[in-house]
């Protein structure tokens, strides 16, 4: 049985049935990774003789009959998330030797539901990009054609979970790094609502956006590993103390005849690529077949959504990353030199050196904006732009239950296509970020391929906290497609 | 567009040194990002437009005395240390 073609869920099943343990899905997955990562590049490191260990401590606690929700299933984790003791870079120069001093909230909930952590993943520098180029030690390949971008920021995890290297895999998405590369590569990628799931552990970009979300290759195993994550952290003072809902319950395909949903014209305008229109619009047309009834609505202010997401995120990057001085942890320049430089001269070296260019350009847009005489034409401005935006799609839920736009108004694009133009990579975002804006719950699902087969994503978006409704549309939409 | 002079003034104030050739490129594609956000300026806000998206959900913990980080680990990743502490450049030079 090749294991490392299963999901998640399709591993549990067969663990619970004793048909095989946790070494021998290892042993598969890490097979799989000698056979393709030499030419995907989807890690920064792999812990390879650790999780075998890990695997044998897994199948003694399942013959104690002690088991956790993922007990026995590897998972990734994008390398801005805190596993302690290991290497958490950020994929930046900056983070080279970062050794994480504890757990992030989320890798504490996968150690203790038993899931085996197998290793790091790339990423555009501290989340920032959308191709896996800004990564400050190599790109990674779309599997899906090598010679494409697999998106980003997470890169990584989804290259990995597209290439079967691992059924599960964890993002971070501030303005569409989860979704985005979701859709790039064909797999499944949720944006939980901000605050559902703890950011305690995961290395900040912007902190009003950031959230961190699940990778896989259905829709069961997202609800699996988004129930062992989600949840309250006293640690994360935006965590919600909602109460989680029974996320894996979804497994009967949810009636969509008394669904509505929403299409937004703003997203299916001219500018969108013909094919992932097309793609989009058979899916919606699946959707009405089993029984939803689609209506057009208007988000009328979206135009300015992505502006307002990148002045915003990068004046909290801009501060957030104030942090790195080569002092307390990170790169500092000059530190073999017999003759030290003065204080500030080393914070300037420092971070000279240790950031990359797309850093660099956010970190200085975000002080622009934030600077004496600009601070209300373009930051101030930017958050009336979030409020009136974040009140216009909660309108559209007083008549819809679900939103649905195609994820990316383009298709991957080649690897160097973009990288000379940061506006160009940043329209990529145009279609995620208005909900990053908003906070509202976000998956892409795999919808088809265009003629050059390259995969198209389409995003349904929930009400807040309405994550199980989105992943029973997403099951049900998953159902009628292969019926 | 943005003059050398501006993007030094930005360096400075985020500490971040640029090369030349940094100064030159970082200024022409900021230009052309800042240009593109001046699509803002159409948007329609009434003086009733707040800039709360929405209700807060942080909360205060108790002010209450917990174990930190224990020192090492607090240590182990300074790229210089001199005993318990981080080593740091002279403020003042001579």
């Amino acid at each position: 049985m090749e294991l490392h073609k299963l999901t998640a869920t399709e591993l549990v099943l067969l663990l619970k049935q004793k048909q095989i343990c946790a070494l021998d899905i290892v042993t598969s997955l890490l097979d799989r990774i000698n056979e393709v990562e030499p030419s995907i590049r989807a890690f920064l490191e792999i812990y390879d003789c650790e999780i075998i260990e890990a695997a044998k401590l897994s199948d003694r606690r399942r013959y104690r009959g002690k088991c956790g929700l993922l007990e026995g299933i590897p998972i990734a984790l994008k390398d801005n998330i805190c596993f302690i003791d290991h290497k958490t870079t950020c994929a930046s120069k900056m983070l080279h030797n970062f050794i994480a001093p504890y757990n992030a909230h989320v890798t504490e909930k996968i150690i203790a539901a038993g899931g085996l952590i197998i290793g790091k993943t790339n990423m555009d520098e501290f989340a920032m990009g959308s191709s896996s180029e800004n990564s400050a030690r190599f790109c990674t390949r779309n599997p899906q054609n090598l010679e494409y971008s697999p998106g980003g920021s997470s890169s990584g995890s989804a290259a990995a979970v597209a290439a079967k290297m691992v059924p599960l895999a964890l993002g971070s998405d501030t303005g569409g790094s989860v979704r985005q590369p979701a859709s790039f590569t064909g797999i499944y990628g949720l944006k939980p609502t901000y605050s559902r799931i703890s950011r305690y552990g995961l290395v900040a970009f912007a902190s009003s956006f950031d959230q961190i979300g699940p990778m896989a290759r259905s829709v069961s195993d997202i609800a699996l590993l988004l129930q062992t994550i989600a949840g309250h952290d006293p640690r994360d003072a935006t965590s919600s103390t909602r109460c989680v809902e029974n996320y894996m319950d979804i497994t009967t395909a949810q009636d969509l005849t008394a669904i509505k949903i929403g299409v937004p014209r703003e997203y299916f305008t001219e500018e969108v690529d013909r094919e992932v229109a097309a793609k989009c619009h058979k899916a919606l047309a699946r959707l009405e077949n089993a029984g939803a009834t689609i209506c057009e609505i208007s988000l009328a202010n979206f135009d300015y959504a992505l502006t307002a997401y990148y002045l915003i995120a990068a004046a909290e990057a801009s501060a957030n990353l104030a942090r790195y001085d080569g002092i307390r942890y990170g790169y500092r320049a000059g530190q073999t030199q017999k003759k030290a430089v003065e204080l500030s001269q080393s914070y300037m070296n420092s971070r000279g050196q240790g950031f990359g260019i797309e850093v660099k350009r956010r970190i200085l847009l975000g002080t622009y904006v934030l600077s004496r005489g600009y601070y209300d034409a373009y930051y101030a401005k930017a958050l009336q732009a979030r409020a009136i935006i974040t009140r216009e799609i909660e309108q559209a839920f007083k008549s819809v239950d679900a939103l649905v736009t195609p994820t990316s108004p383009i298709l991957p694009f080649k690897i160097g296509e973009k990288i000379a133009d940061p506006l160009a990579m940043y329209l990529c975002d145009t279609f995620t970020s208005t909900f990053s804006l908003s906070g509202h719950p976000a998956i892409s699902i795999p919808c088809g391929y265009s003629g050059n087969d390259l995969p198209v994503g389409l995003q349904l978006v929930g009400k807040r906290f309405d994550e199980k409704f989105i992943l029973q549309v997403a099951q049900a939409y998953q159902s009628a497609k292969n019926t | 567009m943005l003059s050398r002079e501006e993007i030094r003034y930005l360096s400075h104030l985020a500490q971040i040194r640029l090369s030349a050739d940094e100064e030159i490129t970082i200024a022409q594609q900021m230009e052309n990002v800042l240009q593109h956000f001046q699509l803002l300026d159409k948007l329609q806000i009434s003086g009733s437009d707040d800039q709360e998206p929405r209700a807060a959900s942080s909360w205060l913990r108790e002010d209450s005395v917990k174990p930190s980080l224990p020192l090492p680990k607090a240590l182990q990743n300074a790229p210089l240390v001199q005993d318990t502490y981080f080593a740091v450049p002279p403020m003042l030079t001579k």
